[in-house]
């Protein structure tokens, strides 16, 4: 960590080989699709860099990365989305195809497509909470939208995804 | 309690969050009704497999080269801007984002394009795109600033420095005039690869212009 701190970029290829995993995992259900997951990586460990002397070693290196990962990718994401004009959000629940198979082994196929058809601050919220294990205070700050939203938009996402899955 | 309320409530009943009041009253409702009940073990159920998605995912191309050329990038950009002056920054820094916005537009079948304005070549790309535009307008913008400071400066250049500046004052013309060419094709047929991987030359060779005005700034 310290070399990375330094400037070391080969020290800091070896905090990205180890991390970028749970960050693309990330970047890829906030995203809702791989080639801009992709892209939201990259800026998440370029920004870390940027600001990897603000590290302080108190927590993992991973438990630093994370929120900062988290509010990369969605300020990034906005920007983009708003450059594209590109319309992730729906509410119309007719666009949520009812899955033709039973409920089986690829229920978890099911709900990560049904998850990228989310309206955007719906999945981020669900995706931070129910996935990831996030508060809605927690969320609060680092989406900056109020806590009590975050539990608005968290039931919306709960109520389509279960609707759109027949659950 | 009614099942309506319940049902409004059960969000917040799994997850921990009502009041100790209202918890016990949703307790007593479940206890009761055989149908509410149902419906809470569905949504546990269905909260059980949200929380059980994986955690991690692989990217299907290495990212690191991208990275560590876009770090390598701004370090470069810091260091011209320390060389050269504010101005040939900022130029530099629009040149990188054209850069950037290029090699980064998805073509069909094919991964995007991480490029440094330091040489790398520019992949090409379906160029066209409201990011390119933008990145164009800036970098255009930086770089026409770069030539008017250059040329109040110009009396105060060596003969050999005045001669590279015309050089590349008519190397922007004839650059400038090829990417209009391109372009106005590009307009007619948008989905010629030829054209595109003109234009995406075009657009390196314009930054490789930039960084040579910058190289020239920081020695006068």
């Amino acid at each position: 960590m310290r070399e990375a701190q330094a400037g070391n970029m080969s020290a800091y290829e070896e905090l990205y080989r180890d991390n970028v995993g749970r960050i693309y995992g990330l970047c890829l259900r906030l995203a809702g699709n791989s080639s801009l997951a992709e892209e939201l990586t990259q800026d998440v460990f370029v920004r870390a860099w940027q600001k990897i002397g603000t590290f302080r070693g108190e927590s993992a290196f991973s438990t630093w990365l994370y929120p900062l990962a988290v509010n990369v990718a969605l300020s990034e994401r906005r920007a983009r989305a708003r450059r594209s004009a590109r319309v992730f959000a729906t509410d119309d629940l007719a666009s949520y195809d009812r899955p033709e198979k039973p409920p089986g082994p690829e229920r978890g196929l099911d709900l990560e497509r049904a998850l990228g058809e989310l309206p955007e601050g719906a999945r981020a919220v669900f995706v931070l909470h129910d996935v990831e294990g996030f508060k809605h205070q927690e969320i609060a700050e680092l989406t900056g939208i109020a806590a009590g939203t975050s539990k608005a938009q968290l039931h919306r996402a709960r109520r389509l995804l279960r609707e759109a899955l027949g659950r | 309690m009614t099942c309506e309320r319940l049902r409004e409530i059960l969000d917040d009943y799994a997850d921990g969050s009502l009041s100790e009041a209202e918890h016990q009253e949703a307790e007593l409702h479940l206890a009761s009704c055989a149908a509410c009940r149902s419906e809470e073990r569905k949504l546990r159920a269905f909260l059980g497999e949200a929380a059980g998605l994986r955690h991690e995912a692989q990217p299907g191309r290495d990212l690191w080269p991208g990275i560590a050329s876009r770090i390598e990038a701004r370090a470069r950009v810091l260091r011209f801007a320390r060389r050269g002056g504010l101005l040939a920054g900022l130029a530099a820094a629009a040149a990188l984002v054209l850069a950037l916005v290029i090699g980064r537009t998805p073509r069909p079948g094919a991964g995007a394009a991480s490029v440094e304005p330091g040489g790398a070549s520019v992949q090409p790309a379906a160029i066209g795109t409201a990011d390119i535009e933008k990145a164009e307008t800036e970098y255009l913008r930086a770089t026409s600033q770069l030539i008017q400071t250059l040329n109040a400066r110009r009396g105060s250049m060596s003969p050999e420095a005045q001669k590279q500046m015309a050089d590349l004052e008519a190397n922007v013309a004839a650059i400038d005039t090829a990417l209009r060419e391109v372009k106005d094709a590009l307009e007619k047929d948008p989905q010629n690869t030829k054209l595109n991987k003109m234009l995406a030359s075009t657009h390196q060779k314009k930054i490789d212009l930039l960084l040579k005005l910058i190289r020239l700034s920081a020695q006068i």
